[in-house]
């Protein structure tokens, strides 16, 4: 369930970001001190890559889902939401699978509006 | 020795014992930084019992942490201090200060290394202290620091996403819990 900190290594590796592993399980990032914001944009969406597709191998495996950061999140915080509000989530969640499934342009903006309150 | 335990350390001293060695913040060990406080309690006990307390600052030193050396972070000041990496930008070299008075143990010519001293590379740590001594270098790289962590927080998501560690400068993910 937890993924080594040698797996995100490599996730940011195949994005071209060199990290290195050390101690309990933790990802050094290192960063040049001369390091600007068109940088750190671009290692930010590379460690969003690589923690989606971390997180889709080991949250939402074998559901074959295409769960970004954000959503397995939302995924996971479900255990202090209320059981009414978890099934409205759970039921949300799923049109927003089946949307993504369908590709709809609509459905994008029909997800945006609805937000889910987490 | 574990990490933070002054009671631990204490008993570890005996007659033996010529000094302390600490790294302000673990590297290999996962960005752990040391309490201020621990760091306090070792400079104590190192100038009750005559020792001298020498910190790693291999990857700590030279801006790392947004200060120009980690141990400024903690109010605590280190009788010898390792110094490499930053130091080069990226070419090898590596450094060893000490205060004057813990300096006395060490002359010239008693301590000898085949390649210590070399002038590229002298010139090269020239270089980069030019670069990073410079006027608002230090205010710049704090507000990218700063930057950078907000970006970072931002994608809080995964669950395997822990806590984030590391001084200003040096963030570091534990993917864990």
């Amino acid at each position: 369930m937890i993924p080594q900190a040698s797996e995100m290594v490599d996730e940011l590796r195949a994005e071209k970001m060199i990290t290195v592993a050390a101690g309990d399980n933790v990802v050094r990032l290192l960063p040049p001190l001369i390091i600007g914001e068109k940088e750190i944009t671009e290692a930010i969406g590379c460690i969003d890559r690589a923690c989606a597709r971390l997180a889709k191998a080991h949250v939402a495996g074998g559901e074959g889902g295409v769960m970004t950061a954000n959503g397995v999140r939302h995924f996971l915080d479900l255990t202090d939401i209320p059981k009414p509000v978890l099934g409205g989530l759970i039921d949300s969640s799923r049109v927003m699978k089946a949307e993504r499934a369908s590709g709809s342009a609509q459905g994008a903006a029909r997800r945006k509006n609805a937000g889910h309150g987490v | 020795m574990p990490f933070g335990d002054i009671d631990a350390v204490k008993r570890a001293i005996g007659p033996q014992t010529a000094a302390i060695l600490i790294e302000p913040i673990q590297g290999e060990g996962g960005v752990r930084v040391a309490p201020p406080t621990f760091l306090r309690a070792l400079r104590q006990l190192c100038d009750q019992h005559g020792l001298l307390l020498v910190f790693d600052e291999v990857q700590t030193g030279i801006a790392r942490t947004g200060e120009m050396f980690a141990y400024e972070r903690s109010g605590v000041t280190p009788d010898v201090m390792a110094l490499a990496k930053a130091l080069g930008g990226g070419f090898p070299i590596g450094a060893c200060l000490a205060t004057t008075e813990a300096s006395k143990g060490m002359t010239v010519g008693t301590h000898g290394s085949t390649f210590g001293g070399n002038p590229l590379a002298m010139a090269v740590g020239n270089a980069v202290l030019d670069v990073v001594m410079a006027d608002g270098f230090l205010e710049h790289m704090r507000k990218n620091a700063l930057l950078l962590k907000q970006r970072l927080a931002e994608i809080e998501g995964p669950p395997f996403f822990g806590h984030r560690r590391g001084a200003r400068r040096r963030p570091a993910d534990r993917v864990c819990e």
